[in-house]
């Protein structure tokens, strides 16, 4: 398994690689040169030079590229515009526990709604209620998650007045209000990612249980409770796990949008205040941030894959 | 992961057909012959999906020419204004006919969706046809490229490369195609990786047919129809994605109109107005769900054997 892990983890760098040339490519793509619009207009073309020279612009792009990595891989990022005085790192650590609640809870709302209401569907294949869950599923795979927020608001804070609009209170101060204002954005997040995995639990389990083990399990008489959450469940809930990167993934994504509307100081938010800023440094960091998050949530699960199907041990 | 178990899926039913010229199965695979249009509308929701559809693009497509409003004339003493005979569907902010502005943005928000699909399919072909026909260490490198696009979350990468480009139409076609265009890569590869061990492509390397043909009339034209299918999944994330970038004020710059622009000022005035926000939504969402439903239909018709979890929605 160690074994597993480190080869993984070594497949990883020409990604990382990859993705890093990527996030510092992204200021080449800025339009006007960067040393003219900090001097200003009436810069002297000596004062451009040294300027020049002291960022290490006049540097070629691959030394550039090269330094950039080197200070990166030390969690420096610059100086940021936005967040002055304070290192790019510390300012999307501070902003990183409201999104983590928000994706941890949106992910755990996906999977309690998505597996019983996906196992229900797929056991009653054709009925009413089947095709009552496999429409409501294709509706929320069309809706814009932001307008739905939008929609969430009207209602239950507009409407009936039962839950606050926006805002955050970080959960240490203040459990009940955060998870107050928790509650819209993570149905927000969750429910259309809950139709995603539903199709996929609902169709894996059907998948399964047309195997030829299932059919020997009903012929010897077991009782079909049995056959379906003993041998059925088992090996359909597998990549309904491994799905849980791309999940967490598209969550985070949601988050940017999210967090917008409801007004939340989140790393999402951290995203467009930047855009807005025009802070390309702290935008660098934080896809760079995002990415390397996000391989990491890769890895995992092709651990928790791994270790969760014994068949691929052996292949 | 997820996706190779998708993509070995898609690699048994890569070669749609085995005698034959590729011309002469690519023609019959594709559309025709075998009750094509029959399966298409065999799933209830297509001819219903493709009514709706086509109301929405004739609506913005000629609605314009016969509405006599100007989109861009304010009118301040009738900011908000409820649906009257003169403004059909009421006013914006500025007092500016909602009608006509809806159909101007359903252009803008169609049209990025398209236009971003073109360019990921045309970029996202070539380089998977190249990595999977030629393999080896061309496969390698194009593959860990895809991997770390894959790493950013989608929506976060889209909204630094928007926003660095600077916001406006082109720079959304070419943010959303840039993250689109892998999905089409590993796709495309995957199907070449199964077509190219076919007895008539061997039989045309040794006929000595040069790489580009073998490429463009034995190997395309069999993968063509997930591909296809794949376009018009694709699209109706871009128009979800075009609404997300606008309403966070990437995008098409005011005054223009776009959906997800129109639902960013509505979302300003939610408590004076809670009704603008319902059109732009509305029609984004009645959109997404017939393109999709199409798509889905579009499966159907042309391979049956391509059904899946729909795991492609994952990204």
């Amino acid at each position: 398994m160690s074994q597993f892990i480190a080869h993984r983890l070594l497949l990883m760098v020409p990604v990382w690689l990859f993705l890093s040339i990527g996030v510092f490519s992204l200021v080449l793509l800025l339009p006007g040169d960067p040393v003219l619009s900090m001097l200003g207009e009436g810069a002297s073309p000596d004062q451009v030079a040294r300027l020049r020279s002291e960022l290490g612009l006049d540097l070629p792009i691959y030394q550039q590229y090269l330094n950039w990595l080197a200070r990166a891989l030390q969690g420096d990022f610059g100086t940021s515009l936005m967040v002055r005085g304070k290192p790019v790192v510390v300012a999307i650590a501070e902003r990183l526990p409201v999104t983590i609640e928000l994706a941890l809870l949106a992910t755990l709302l996906t999977y309690l709604i998505a597996i019983p209401v996906g196992i229900y569907s797929a056991l009653r294949r054709g009925s009413a209620g089947d095709a009552a869950v496999t429409t409501v599923a294709t509706f929320a795979l069309a809706l814009p998650n932001f307008w739905f927020a939008i929609l969430l608001i009207l209602l239950f804070s507009f409407t009936l007045g039962w839950l606050p609009s926006s805002g955050w209170v970080p959960i240490q101060q203040d459990l009940v209000a955060n998870l107050k204002r928790a509650t819209l954005p993570v149905i927000a997040l969750g429910l259309y990612n809950a139709a995603v995995v539903l199709r996929f639990v609902r169709s894996s389990l059907l998948e399964v249980l047309g195997e030829p083990y299932i059919t020997t399990a009903h012929a010897k008489g077991l009782p079909s409770r049995l056959v379906v959450y003993r041998h059925a469940l088992r090996s359909a809930l597998i990549p309904v796990v491994t799905v849980g990167a791309l999940i967490l993934a598209r969550i985070l994504s949601g988050t940017v949008v999210v967090e917008v509307v409801f007004a939340i100081p989140g790393a999402g938010r951290l995203v467009t205040d930047a855009i807005m800023a025009r802070d390309f440094l702290l935008v660098q960091a934080l896809v760079l941030f995002f990415g390397t998050l996000t391989l990491l949530i890769n890895l995992s699960v092709d651990v928790a894959y791994r270790w969760l199907d014994p068949r691929i041990k052996h292949s | 992961m997820a996706g190779s178990a998708h993509q070995a899926q898609l690699r048994q039913s890569g070669g749609l057909a085995e005698a034959g010229t590729a011309k002469a199965h690519s023609r019959r695979a594709l559309w025709g012959g075998t009750g094509a249009w029959s399966r298409f509308l065999a799933g209830r929701l297509a001819g219903p999906a493709l009514v709706v559809f086509v109301l929405i693009v004739l609506y913005t497509a000629v609605g314009p020419l016969f509405l006599t409003q100007d989109p861009y004339a304010q009118d301040l003493r009738q900011r908000l204004s409820p649906p009257s005979l003169e403004h059909l569907l009421g006013t914006d902010e500025l007092g500016r006919d909602y009608l006509i502005r809806l159909a101007l943005g359903g252009r803008i928000s169609m049209g990025v969706g398209v236009l971003s699909v073109v360019l990921a399919m045309v970029v996202g072909i070539w380089l998977g046809l190249v990595a999977g026909y030629f393999g080896r260490w061309v496969d390698v490198i194009a593959m860990r490229v895809i991997d770390s696009i894959l790493a950013v979350p989608a929506l976060i990468g889209m909204v630094a490369l928007a926003a660095t480009v600077g916001a406006g139409l082109w720079s959304s076609v070419i943010a959303i195609a840039f993250f689109s265009m892998p999905r089409v890569v590993r796709l495309v590869r995957g199907s070449v990786l199964s077509v190219k061990e076919r007895d008539f492509v061997i039989a045309a390397i040794a006929m000595g047919a040069s790489h580009p043909r073998i490429l463009r009339r034995h190997i395309l034209p069999n993968v063509l129809a997930p591909i296809i299918v794949e376009a018009s999944l694709l699209s109706a994330t871009a128009i979800l994605v075009e609404a997300s970038l606008s309403f966070l004020g990437l995008g098409v710059p005011p005054p223009a109109p776009s959906w997800g622009r129109m639902l960013r000022e509505s979302y300003q005035y939610l408590y004076q107005a809670p009704w603008a926000m319902l059109l732009p939504g509305g029609l984004i969402f009645a959109t997404v769900l017939c393109v999709n439903t199409l798509g889905d239909a579009l499966r159907d018709a042309l391979d049956p054997r391509l059904r899946s979890a729909r795991l492609d929605t994952l990204r």
